[in-house]
Order: C-alpha cells, then sequence, then structure tokens
C-alpha cells in the first residue's frame, strides 16, 4: 500500500485524533464499542421507522448479510498480512455469471460450486502471484484484476442472450442458498446464516489455533522478524489473496442462488461495503490486529444500516440512493478511527534518545 | 581516502534513460498510428481525430492533475464520482431548477473544489491513506449523484456546455484546445516553479521534505484541490459531449487515467514523473482504444484489456528498475 | 585448551568511499563477556551487522567452535545461534509476550496440532523466571515498556538457545535499576556458557560486567586486553587515539553576544527544564549518553518534535517553533543524524537538494530561477569541496562523506544563523571530517552560533567552546573548553 504522508511535526500536545485514538488502544478490543453501536442503530431504526422489529425484517437482514460476511473473512485474511484487495467485487460478478453458464451446459449442483470455487482460486492466486512474485502493490494489482475479472464477466455476459435466464436454475443449487432449518415447515434459521456460523467459527479457529493462522498474524506485525523466525512469509502472503478469491466467489455463488440471477454487475461495488465492514471491525489495514468477532458485528451493523435505511426511505420517502453515499461516510469515519488508534500507538512510544 | 568516481549511474547515463523512455514511448505512438491506419481507412478521418482528440482530452485533463498528486506520493481514485456528480449537478441546475446555465457551470466547478478539499483535508489532516480514502469518496459522489438524478439521465439543453464540448475554434474542439492550455499550464508548474519543486522533494522523501521546511500538507492539499477541479471540468465536458448528466458517467475511468500516467513514467512511491511522459501515455491509450473501437472490438474486450495492461505497465517499469540496482 | 566459541579473522568490509572495516579480528569464549567499544563509525555495528548476516564481507571468515561458517541471509546466522539485540527491537507488538518468544513455533497440543495457548504461556512463564523476570505472558508486547521488551527479547534469544549473543547498547534507554537486573540476567547467561558480545559507550558498565574488551578505531582493532589489567584512561586513549587531535582547527573566534536562549524547555516525559544559551561564534557542545534525552532537545529546537513548556528566544525575540519552516524562518538549520532518512531525497539531484530548504527564495515570486540555483549550488560545491561528477547527479551514487556535506551545504544555503548539529561528522572518512570542521569554524568566524552534538568524546572536546552534558533528560554539567576533559563529560552523563 502507498505511503502516507509521514507525520513528522506533531502538533503541541496531544492531538485530539490520537487522544481519541487512546479510547480505543492496542490491547482493548474493539467489540463492546461495535455492540454498543449495533444496539444504538437497532434502537434508533425500530424507534424511527415501523415494522423495524418484525420477525420477518429481522430475517431480511440476515439473509442480505451472507453476501459480504463471506468476503469479509477472505479481507479480514488480507488486511491481516498488511495487504489489500479490491478485486473481490469484481470475482465475484465473474463467477455469478459463469454459475449461469455452467447451468446452461446443466451441470449439476455440486460441479456449480466446485467449478466456482476453483474460479475463485484461480483469480486469487493470481493476485497473490502477481503480488508476491513479481513484487507489485496490492493496490494497483487487485485494481488491475478489478478491471481485468469485470470486463472479463461482461464478455462472457454477451451470450446471455440466448440463454433464458431464471427458468436455468436447478431446485437442489438454489436450495444451497435458500433453505431453512429446521425443516421446510418451520422456518426458523436461514441455512446462509448457517453457513456464515460454520465458515466464521471455522476461521477463527483456524486465525487463533494453527500455526498457519498464527503466523499469519506474525507477517503482518513485522515481517523482517517473522522471516527471522522461519516464517515463509511469501506462503503466507500469497495464501492470503487466494482466500480471498475463493471467498469472492463463493459469495457469487450464494449470491446467485438467492437471486436466481447472475449478471455481469453482480457485486460492483461491494469491495467497499467488505473494506469497510472490516476495517470497522477493528482489524487494522497495518496489519497483524484484528479478530473475526468484531468483523461479523460490523458486517451485522452495516446490514442494518442498509435494512433500516430502506425502512427509512419507506417511512420519509428519502430517496434509496443515499445508500452509496451512506456506505462511503461510514467507510471512511472506519479509516479514520483505525488512524486515530494508529496515531495514538505512536505518540505512547516516543522516546528519549 | 578522497571519493573515486560515483558509483552507480551518473546523471549523464540517467538522462539517457529517461530520454530512451520517452522515445520509446513515442515510437511505440507512431507505430499505433501507422498500424491503425492501414487497417482502418477512416482513422484519418476529421470526424475520428477529432473525436479522438476530444475523448484524449475528457481523460487527459485528469490525468495531468493526476501526475502532480501521484508524484508526490498520493493517490485519487475518486476522479470517476467526481464527473458523474457534476455532470448530474449541472443538468440538474440548469434542466431542473432552472438555473442559467453560466451559473451552474460555475457550481460545477464550485463542487470540482469541495470534493478536492474534502479529499484533501482527509488525506492530509487525519492522515489517512489515500486509496481508500478516495474510494470512499467515489462512493459518496456518485451516491449524491444518483440521489439528484433518482437513477435517471437528466438532459442539457445545447448551451454553454455544449459550446465547451461540441464546437470547435479554427477547427479544433475545444476540449482539446482546453487540454493543451492545462498541461503547458501544469508543465511550467510542476518543471519550472517552486511549487513543483516541491512535489517533487514531498515525493522523494517526505520526511526530508518536512525537515527542509516544506509544508507538505499544504502542497498535498493543494494537489487535491487540483484533481477535483480537474475532476470537474472532465465532467462538465462529458456532460456537454453527451448532453446528459448522469450518475454512470465516468465509470471505470479512474483505472484509464492510472494506467496513462504510470505508463507516462510516474512512479507509484513518487518522486518521479513528468508532463510530457503523461502525455505520452494518454496520447498512447487514447489512440489505442480508438484504434480498437474502429477495427471493432467491443467495450468488453477493451475492459478486459484495461486490467492486463495497468499490471503489465507496472511489471516492465518495475523489473527494469531493478535491474538497474 | 578449550576452544573458542567464536572467531571472526582478518574482516574487512568497504561501502562507496569508506573502507569501514579493515582486516579486524575478535574471538568470544563460552561463558565469557566481550565489551566491543570504539567511538561512532569506529565500525562496531558494521561487524555486528556482518556476525547478524546483515551485510557480507568483503575479505576475511568466521568460524564458530573452530569450524568455519558463512552467512547468507540474518537466518542462517541464527541458526547457527547468533542473536544480536539491537537498539531497535524488532518485537511484533500487536502480538503477546508468549507469542513473541514463540513465534513461528508455538507449542501444540498432540490431538489436532492445534496451538496450545496454556502451555505457551505456562512454558513462557518458566522461560521469563528463569532469567528473573515477571512479566504476564498475555500482554500484549505494544504496551511494554523498553526495558521489557528488551528483556523479552533476550528471553527469546535464550529460549532459541543463542549460544552466542550480541547487545547493542542495551543500557541505552534503562535507568538503575534496570540496568542491574540486565547484569544479572546477564551473569545468569554466563554461567550457562553463552557468549555475549556487550557493546556500549558507557565505559563504567564495560568495567562492571566485560571479562575482556576489544576497541576499534577507524575500522580498525586496536588491541583486545583482559578488563582487569587495563583502566579507563588506557581504554580511552584507546578508542581515541592521538593522530585525529591534529585535524581539528585552531578555535580561535571571537564570541560575540547571545544569539539563541532556551528556559525551561520541557517535554514530559522526556526531557525536564532545560536551560542553555549559544553566543555567536561559539561552538555549543550538546553531550550525553545514548537515551539522554539531547536528540530530543535539537529536535524540539527545530520544531520536528513538540515541546510541553519552555521558552525559546532568538537574538532576544521570544519564538513558538511548531516546525521546521519556522524554525528556518527564525535562521535555525539542522542537520539531522540520519541524513539518508531525514537530510536528503537520495533519488534527486545534488542541485535539488542542496536548495531543498531555500526554494521559496531562488527567484522572484512563483518561478524558481535556474540559472541563479546553479550558480548557487555551484558556490557551495567549490566552498565545502563536495566531490560529483555533476550537478545533476543522484545524491544517491555518493559517498557518506560527500552526501554529509551536501547536507551541510543545504544548511549553508538556508542562511541560518542558528546551526542545529546532530553528529555531522557520523560515518564519515576522515578527510571529509576535516572539510566539515574547518566549515564548521568559517560559519563561527563569519557570526552563526553552532550546537553539536557529538559522542566522539575528541570531536567534542577539540571543537566546543562550551560543553553542556545531559542525563536522563537534564542538565547535569557545563563546561568551558579549557576544564572539560573526557573524565568529567562522562561522570556527568552517567548521574
Amino acid at each position: 500500500m502507498s505511503d502516507n504522508t509521514v507525520q513528522v511535526k506533531e502538533p503541541r500536545g496531544p492531538s485530539f485524533g490520537s487522544r481519541l485514538g487512546d479510547t480505543f488502544l492496542y490491547g482493548k478490543s474493539m467489540v463492546p464499542a461495535l455492540l454498543l453501536l449495533l444496539l444504538l442503530l437497532v434502537a434508533f431504526f425500530g424507534i424511527a421507522t415501523p415494522n423495524f422489529f418484525a420477525w420477518t425484517n429481522f430475517k431480511a437482514i440476515i439473509s442480505n448479510v451472507p453476501v459480504i460476511a463471506i468476503m469479509a473473512i477472505g479481507m479480514t485474511f488480507v488486511l491481516l498480512i498488511g495487504g489489500l484487495d479490491i478485486s473481490v467485487g469484481s470475482i465475484l460478478g465473474f463467477t455469478a455469471v459463469n454459475v449461469v453458464l455452467f447451468h446452461n451446459a446443466s451441470m449439476p449442483a455440486w460441479l456449480v460450486v466446485i467449478c466456482s470455487l476453483v474460479i475463485g482460486l484461480g483469480l486469487g492466486s493470481l493476485n497473490g502471484l502477481i503480488i508476491t512474485r513479481v513484487g507489485i502493490n496490492p493496490v494497483i494489482t487487485t485494481l488491475g484484476m478489478m478491471a481485468f475479472a469485470r470486463g472479463l464477466a461482461s464478455w462472457f455476459a454477451l451470450g446471455f442472450e440466448a440463454i433464458k435466464v431464471g427458468r436455468v436454475f436447478d431446485q437442489k443449487f438454489l436450495l444451497l442458498a435458500r433453505q431453512f432449518l429446521p425443516s421446510s415447515e418451520m422456518q426458523i434459521i436461514p441455512i446462509t446464516t448457517v453457513y456464515l456460523v460454520v465458515l466464521y467459527a471455522v476461521a477463527s479457529l483456524v486465525l487463533r489455533y494453527t500455526a498457519y493462522g498464527r503466523n499469519v498474524f506474525a507477517v503482518g506485525a513485522n515481517e523482517y522478524a517473522a522471516r527471522l523466525a522461519g516464517i515463509n512469509t511469501r506462503r503466507i502472503k500469497f495464501s492470503a489473496y487466494v482466500l480471498s478469491g475463493v471467498m469472492a466467489s463463493l459469495a457469487g455463488v450464494i449470491l446467485v442462488a438467492q437471486l436466481s440471477l447472475g449478471r455481469d454487475d453482480a457485486g460492483m461495488g461491494s469491495e467497499l461495503e467488505v473494506i469497510t465492514a472490516v476495517v470497522l471491525g477493528g482489524v487494522s489495514m497495518a496489519g497483524g490486529k484484528g479478530d473475526l468477532i468484531g468483523v461479523i458485528i460490523a458486517v451485522l451493523i452495516l446490514g442494518v444500516i442498509r435494512n433500516g435505511m430502506v425502512h427509512i426511505q419507506e417511512t420519509f420517502g428519502l430517496s434509496y440512493y443515499w445508500r452509496e453515499v451512506v456506505k462511503g461516510l461510514i467507510l471512511i469515519l472506519a479509516i479514520s478511527i483505525d488512524a486515530a488508534r494508529i496515531m495514538a500507538t505512536k505518540r505512547r512510544q516516543r522516546v528519549r534518545q | 581516502m578522497g571519493d573515486s568516481a560515483a558509483s552507480g549511474l551518473e546523471q549523464g547515463e540517467k538522462a539517457k534513460f529517461r530520454l530512451s523512455s520517452t522515445l520509446i514511448l513515442l515510437f511505440v505512438l507512431v507505430v499505433m498510428l501507422v498500424v491503425f491506419s492501414s487497417l482502418s481507412r477512416d482513422f484519418y478521418s476529421y470526424q475520428n481525430l477529432s473525436t479522438m482528440l476530444t475523448n484524449i482530452a475528457f481523460s487527459g485533463i485528469v490525468a495531468g492533475t493526476l501526475t502532480l498528486v501521484m508524484i508526490s506520493g498520493g493517490l485519487d481514485i475518486s476522479i470517476g464520482g467526481n464527473i458523474a456528480l457534476t455532470s448530474c449537478l449541472v443538468a440538474f441546475l440548469y434542466d431542473k431548477a432552472g438555473w442559467p446555465s453560466g451559473l451552474a457551470i460555475l457550481l460545477g466547478l464550485v463542487l470540482g473544489v469541495a470534493i478536492g478539499a474534502f479529499n484533501g483535508f482527509f488525506i492530509t489532516r487525519l492522515d489517512l491513506n489515500p486509496i481508500i480514502t478516495t474510494l470512499g469518496t467515489m462512493a459518496i459522489t456518485r451516491g449524491l449523484g444518483y440521489v439528484l438524478t433518482k437513477g435517471l439521465s437528466i438532459g442539457i439543453i445545447e448551451n454553454i456546455t455544449g459550446f465547451i464540448s461540441r464546437s470547435a475554434i479554427a477547427k479544433i474542439p475545444v476540449p482539446v484546445i482546453l487540454f493543451a492550455i492545462v498541461y503547458v499550464l501544469l508543465a511550467f508548474v510542476l518543471g519550472s516553479s517552486k511549487f513543483g519543486r516541491k512535489i517533487y522533494c514531498i515525493g522523494a522523501n517526505p520526511l526530508a521534505a518536512a525537515a527542509s521546511g516544506i509544508r507538505i500538507k499544504r502542497v498535498k492539499f493543494l494537489l487535491y484541490l487540483f484533481s477535483g477541479i480537474a475532476g470537474s471540468v472532465s465532467g462538465l465536458i462529458l456532460a456537454g459531449q453527451t448532453g446528459v448528466g448522469m450518475p454512470q458517467h465516468g465509470r471505470g475511468m479512474e483505472l484509464d487515467v492510472i494506467t496513462a500516467v504510470l505508463l507516462g513514467g510516474c512512479s507509484l512511491a513518487g518522486g518521479k514523473g513528468s508532463i510530457l511522459g503523461t502525455l505520452m501515455g494518454v496520447l498512447i491509450l487514447g489512440v489505442l482504444y480508438n484504434g480498437f473501437t474502429m477495427i471493432g472490438f467491443r467495450w468488453v474486450h477493451i475492459s478486459v484489456f484495461q486490467g492486463v495492461l495497468l499490471i503489465l505497465v507496472v511489471a516492465l517499469y518495475e523489473i527494469r528498475d531493478r535491474q538497474r540496482y | 585448551m578449550e576452544a573458542m566459541l567464536l572467531e571472526m579473522k582478518g574482516i574487512s568490509k568497504h561501502f562507496p568511499g569508506v573502507q569501514a572495516l579493515k582486516e579486524v579480528s575478535l574471538d568470544l569464549r563460552a561463558g565469557e563477556v566481550l565489551g566491543l567499544v570504539g567511538e561512532n563509525g569506529a565500525g562496531k555495528s558494521t561487524l555486528i551487522k556482518i556476525l547478524a548476516g546483515d551485510y557480507s564481507m568483503d575479505q576475511g571468515e568466521i568460524l564458530i567452535k573452530s569450524e568455519p561458517v558463512a552467512f547468507r541471509s540474518p537466518s542462517d546466522s541464527a541458526d547457527m545461534g547468533i542473536r544480536v539485540i539491537y537498539q531497535e527491537l524488532i518485537t511484533l507488538d500487536t502480538l503477546t509476550v508468549a507469542e513473541n518468544i514463540f513465534v513461528g513455533a508455538m507449542p501444540r497440543k498432540a490431538v489436532w496440532n492445534t496451538v496450545d495457548w496454556k502451555t505457551a504461556n505456562t512454558r513462557a512463564r518458566d522461560v521469563l523466571k528463569r532469567m528473573n523476570i515477571d512479566i504476564n505472558p498475555k500482554k500484549v508486547v505494544g504496551d511494554l515498556t523498553v526495558h521489557q521488551k528488551q528483556v523479552l527479547e533476550i528471553a527469546k534469544a535464550v529460549y532459541k538457545r543463542a549460544t552466542i549473543l550480541v547487545m547493542d547498547e542495551p543500557t541505552a534507554a534503562l535507568g538503575e535499576k534496570d540496568t542491574k537486573s540486565l547484569f544479572n540476567v546477564i551473569r545468569g547467561l554466563k554461567s550457562q556458557g553463552v557468549g555475549i558480545i556487550y557493546i556500549s559507550h558507557r565505559l563504567e558498565e564495560v568495567f562492571e560486567i566485560t571479562d575482556r574488551v576489544t576497541v576499534l578505531r577507524d575500522g580498525r582493532k586496536i588491541d583486545t586486553v583482559a578488563t582487569k589489567d587495563t583502566n579507563r584512561n588506557e581504554l580511552i586513549s584507546m578508542m581515541v587515539g592521538r593522530e585525529l587531535e591534529e585535524f581539528y582547527p585552531k578555535r580561535s573566534v571571537p564570541i560575540g553576544e547571545t544569539i539563541l536562549e532556551v528556559e525551561g524547555l520541557t517535554i514530559s516525559g522526556i526531557i525536564e527544564n532545560i536551560s542553555l544559551h549559544l553566543r555567536r561564534g561559539e561552538i555549543l557542545g550538546l553531550f550525553g549518553l545514548l537515551g539522554s534525552g539531547r536528540m530530543n532537545v535539537v529536535r524540539a529546537l527545530y520544531g520536528i518534535e513538540s515541546y510541553d513548556a519552555g521558552e525559546i528566544r532568538v537574538e532576544g525575540e521570544p519564538v513558538a517553533i511548531s516546525g521546521p519552516e519556522v524554525a528556518l524562518r527564525k535562521s535555525i538549520g539542522y542537520m539531522p543524524i540520519d541524513r539518508k532518512i531525514r537530510g536528503l531525497a537520495l533519488s534527486l539531484s545534488v542541485t535539488n537538494n542542496i536548495t531543498m530548504a531555500n526554494i521559496d527564495n531562488i527567484g522572484r515570486g512563483f518561478w524558481l530561477n535556474k540559472s541563479l540555483e546553479k550558480q548557487r549550488v555551484q558556490k557551495w560545491v567549490n566552498d565545502v569541496s563536495i566531490k560529483t561528477p555533476t550537478l545533476k547527479t543522484d545524491v544517491n551514487s555518493l559517498s557518506g562523506g560527500n552526501q554529509q556535506k551536501i547536507v551541510l551545504a543545504k544548511l549553508l544555503e538556508t542562511g541560518s544563523r542558528v546551526f542545529l548539529m546532530n553528529e555531522p561528522t557520523r560515518g564519515i572518512d576522515v578527510g571529509a571530517k576535516v572539510d566539515i570542521y574547518q566549515m564548521m569554524e568559517r560559519l563561527c568566524d563569519a557570526g552563526a552560533g553552532i550546537i553539536m552534538i557529538s559522542s566522539e568524546l575528541p570531536e567534542m572536546l577539540s571543537m566546543s567552546d562550551r560543553i553542556v552534558v545531559i542525563s536522563k533528560g537534564r542538565v547535569t554539567g557545563e563546561f568551558a573548553r579549557a576544564e572539560a576533559t573526557g573524565e568529567k563529560l562522562l561522570h556527568a552523563a552517567t548521574l
């Protein structure tokens, strides 16, 4: 990632920013603050608009969350190693288009899923190779991949006129994302929620309890020290981008199954939401710090906001399009908080020389 | 104990290197012009040339200011959103709110200043990562464009924007003249002014620049301001050219512009680059895309190519630089 | 006879324009503490970096337990049991203490091969306890004090079975209590057979903890002596040598009125109540050991560090120095200790670098007057004897001495009247040093005042008209030229 302006001169005394950052210090987790924010938002929307507290609405919120939530797992790994991936939305889109094409070729559901994941694997590996082997800046690489994958998606989608989209998908596939547990009669928990719980649980366990997971943190915390300790930093960084790609394609599969629609503009702009969720969730852009609990709460927060804004639009007639604006503002807010934390840390480490 | 002649590349050799880069780019440009004109009979028609040059002017103006931003070590990917919002705002004010066109255009430029200031504030005052910040700004501006127009496009009746975009002075389209003026100005600023010198210093080593008393925050803030204004100007040109203001305008152009600047020899890390280089980059890409369209490649093919090209360009420069050390 | 644990024989290393090491030899026994002393630029860091695998050597060989070894990277050296504790600690600040110790090889549970945090924490506590350290292994390292981080690095080295431990100025940022505890740790390591190379400027520590001492000077090994067989004066004279004194210009510049006054300068937690003054034509030496706060003082005066209290007066006028641009406007210029990081833009030309701090004054209005620029740069290049092929050459390709001269020229170009110089002759060859000293003398002659930080005692004693000593954030002594001696300075610096 490119360098920020280095702050050579600090303002007189601790700045407002670094004092603010002190409240979100190093050792402290963001989780309590995030939970509080979530509660406040739910309360706000619940009071301001009718129908917010309905059970069906609750189900709507958690049904809309999986796509971003899945990609957020991959993005978390990437940020943990100190990188960035802005191509996830395009990888999702390209996968979505391919899902349609696969169905057109009469592939069974399980094969569709596997082939889709391979796409994510491939594109993610390409990202990883270019970044770790050729040594190109991750932002430029994933920016290029973003254009490349989106272009490919549109290209492949040119053949769509010949396909009657919508009648293509087989039931089994659609059920992948639409089923409810425990049974079709008692529809309580969407199956996508189950997926999320499983994925997040597994990912958290990997990060916390496997050597690989700890090495990811080490690489992000101090790459030189990690290399000195014998960790293959290149491989670890590569794996993060691969994972990001796979998660993006998985999200693409789920999206198509949910909408029974695969378009070439699927996921456009979603990289913004994913990065917002991850940074808001406490994963530092400097690397080596963060956990998935914060991320899932942040994803929920964004989901609540999205849903709440629809209600506000219905109640107050505000344009639906404010959503994008709000997304951008939240992102900037999230990175401001992260920057404040980093500033506060730097200040505490001032030393006598 | 004395010093032997300097090791590593001397300035003479370095100048040759840089000159040869520009020459290579020029050579590539000439080759492309020859190839395309042979592949398509209409390539050199006035119609095609003026369209091509207007398109080049459109993205070129933004590429110029972006060059300054990138030399200082920053980045601005919000220009697409800027273009969209400006076109929507001006169209809205003129068409829906009944403002006189001159006033609407003025406000469009003010918008550019505001967006630039917004970016500048967060990046220089709060020291935020420029990429993510401008990503956010892009969403905000484009989103506001959607809000304003409710997703539809708003037509602009031919007027001053029409003049800006569609008429010509001495057969040269006005946008191209604007482009030329802007580039001459920027070239002078970057190459011969104190301000321009400071930009290079900041990009080459921000710590040393700060220790030398250069006011980094102020300079960078101004650069983002310029970038904002350039974005608005481009938005106006596009609005005039297409006759509408719509929030879909400018989608994906940040990639083109960044590629052009990098192709021209700008380094992502900062401290290197020139307006001449960017001019070459912009021309090459402009001719390339125009040529592709003339041949019959569709947009989808081109956009796949865009991504690959960006990475290729950076990779090539990266490998070349690595061999030097 | 017991084999030597480590032998470095005939090590030579050069950088463009400077011969950093000339056939230096050193040996270390198991269970011994070897002191490595010498002034700045003597070659200590270079030698250690070669041992650590960060640099390659031009000539020479390294033997561990009489077996020749070759390092191609830091991890090769680490694999051979060599650990270096640098001043800039390389801790993983976002992770816990336990994790820092075991990074890359966390203890695992048998069943799923998962990380066993409980064992990691208990084992970490054991490792620390064995060294008499009490830190909670679950604490995040970023929250530890510098001393704790240092001790953690040592514990990690011990855990990784380091047989050769190098400590580079370990007590620089430590207080007395922490230093004592560190020495206990070192004694414990000795008894376990670890060989330790101890680099320090603080001679009283060298006498307390080392068994033998190797002295380097100007890239050469002067001698290795048993600590008990030598004394402070002898060491100092070995470190300093006699010849260098001939190179210092005779200081006989008339001293004028006060040009800079500092009163009560305070940065909370770092420096307290610093007061000093500087007169025209005077060179004020600012002496202090690493971690004394002397650099913070100078940085505050230039505005690159913020201060919490105090008044600064330039030529009688009080000024609030909030940044370098203010300092420059008030005729205060700064020569940083790290020229490659803060002094120069390596990819830019000689011309660009020399004029960087004075751009606004070269030409009228908005435009840069390039021919005027060229004139002025040429003048400085001649004046300061900068050897460069052309004025447009990249600074990166010049030698260290010439680079430092360019920084000096940049300073001169600003027309400042107060010069703050932070180790002005660090890491450059003797010829360039002489040129810089002469330039300093000429500046004083022209009525400027210089505050100079130097850790080279002979330089400090020969160049300064007055010396202020700083220790642990406070002024602990002030000496006029005639009465100052190395012993008095070092004594005040360790108060």
